[in-house]
């Protein structure tokens, strides 16, 4: 008797099971340095821009994104204008055009440099709200958003409904990447 | 509390070890062995995920359970027992393919298999390879006569990693092992004392995820597969390991990929 009342508090008291909350985006090692070569500076242009294409991670995990290749800008994508980079968001939106028929959604990446936990500028939250934000309108199946490197981390907003919400990026140990090399 | 710095050899990978999650699939002969180290080693989270109840012929091989713990979850024993040691260690009652089991192993930084079917296995792989979670695998397997005699002890621990060969590469996910899938890992006498056994295997596979999270050796690759012998005292890589491109599971598929019609031109 005394054995069931203890598994049946066991039971009753059993701590919340649930994993850590918020959203992450996985992506592999080699992911993370094609976004870092795309976004290094280079002659003629000072704040280069790629993007991350990503997926959710399944149908009913929306808070798990995955990073699965990179498109870099093309040259032909920057117009002038003030802001360190400007693109033009015609292109932007044909390429997302594009990758949706794959189920893939776009983050906008650039680097800022510098140690720790970067942070977007003033420019880059309205870049993100008045481009990136609107890609996701009518879109559930494909995330969005934009995302800023710094030399050793990462970190990215995604849309959720009608606001971009912070979101974890974790740099995921891949074969390349754990010393192996191709056959 | 504990003392983190004595585990020097580590370095940084120690604050990446505090805030890492990684889940244990599997709280039996391999899984308790290795969910026990993780603890000790203070992962900031452990997750046990595994629906079963102590039997009577688990005990034996089974680290931190006594017989008094007979028809109690394997998981919520494990982390009462484990508890207190410097991370969460999470009992999550259910199947690995469960939702609760599977949003556990999308949001993992490792997920470690020490399940006893290859259908098991195959389905852990194919969920963490959808979410870029790297995937170690154990498994043991012993044969013994009827009056005894041990004919052959195996086992191997498998990694799958975006990029790298798969458990069907590494051909332990076959078709023929699926249809023949069963999950009995003695042959013969299923009470057998393999707790040693087991612990070699689960030491090595901790040792894989601290070198996936730490990189404590870097330059030093983590095999896709070592294989051990436990009448030859041995467990070896195979020799000039060397994969191509996976043909089963590749980067481009990962998440929740589905490709839609081309839409029709507009008339």
């Amino acid at each position: 008797m005394i054995s069931l009342i203890r598994r049946l508090l066991g039971w009753r008291l059993q701590p919340p099971c649930q994993p850590p909350s918020g959203i992450r985006i996985n992506v592999p090692h080699s992911v993370i340095r094609a976004l870092r070569s795309a976004t290094t500076p280079r002659r003629g242009i000072r704040e280069p821009l790629a993007f991350l294409r990503t997926r959710y991670a399944s149908e009913d995990a929306t808070d798990v994104l995955v990073g699965i290749g990179v498109i870099p800008f093309e040259q032909d994508a920057y117009v002038a204008g003030d802001a360190g980079a400007n693109f033009d968001t015609r292109w932007a939106v044909d390429v997302a055009n594009f990758e949706i028929r794959s189920n893939i959604g776009l983050l906008l990446v650039h680097a800022h440099g510098g140690r720790g936990q970067p942070a977007f500028s003033g420019v880059d939250r309205t870049t993100n709200v008045e481009v990136m934000l609107p890609l996701s309108i009518g879109i559930p199946s494909a995330p969005y958003g934009a995302l800023v490197l710094s030399d050793n981390d990462a970190f990215a907003v995604v849309a959720v409904g009608h606001r971009l919400a912070d979101a974890r990026v974790v740099a995921v140990a891949d074969w390349n990447s754990q010393g192996h090399k191709k056959a | 509390m504990i003392d983190r710095s004595r585990l020097t050899f580590l370095g940084n990978g120690l604050n990446r070890l505090a805030s890492a999650v990684v889940s244990v699939v599997g709280g039996g002969g391999g899984g308790s062995h290795i969910a026990q180290q993780l603890a000790h080693l203070a992962v900031g989270t452990v997750a046990i995920i595994d629906p079963d109840v102590i039997a009577t012929s688990n005990v034996n091989r089974l680290p931190c359970c006594s017989y008094s713990d007979v028809g109690r979850s394997k998981a919520a024993v494990l982390a009462e027992r484990l508890a207190g040691l410097g991370g969460r260690v999470v009992p999550v009652i259910d199947r690995a393919e469960s939702d609760a089991g599977r949003r556990w192993l999308k949001r993992s930084d490792v997920v470690i298999g020490a399940v006893d079917g290859i259908r098991a296995r195959s389905n852990l792989e194919r969920i963490c390879r959808s979410a870029i979670v790297p995937y170690i695998d154990i498994g043991l397997g012993i044969d013994v006569t009827d009056d005894g005699t041990v004919r052959a002890i195996g086992g191997q621990i498998a990694t799958s990693f975006v990029n790298g060969p798969c458990l069907r590469c590494l051909e332990i996910v076959t078709e023929a092992a699926l249809t023949d899938d069963r999950e009995e890992y003695i042959v013969g006498a299923p009470d057998q004392q393999v707790i040693s056994m087991n612990g070699v295997l689960a030491s090595q596979a901790v040792n894989h995820v601290l070198a996936v999270l730490c990189q404590y050796a870097p330059g030093f690759a983590v095999p896709a597969i070592l294989r051990y012998d436990g009448l030859l005292y041995r467990m070896l890589p195979d020799a000039g390991e060397t994969h191509g491109t996976c043909p089963h599971f590749d980067l481009e598929s990962a998440g929740w990929s589905v490709v839609l019609p081309t839409r029709k031109a507009a008339p």
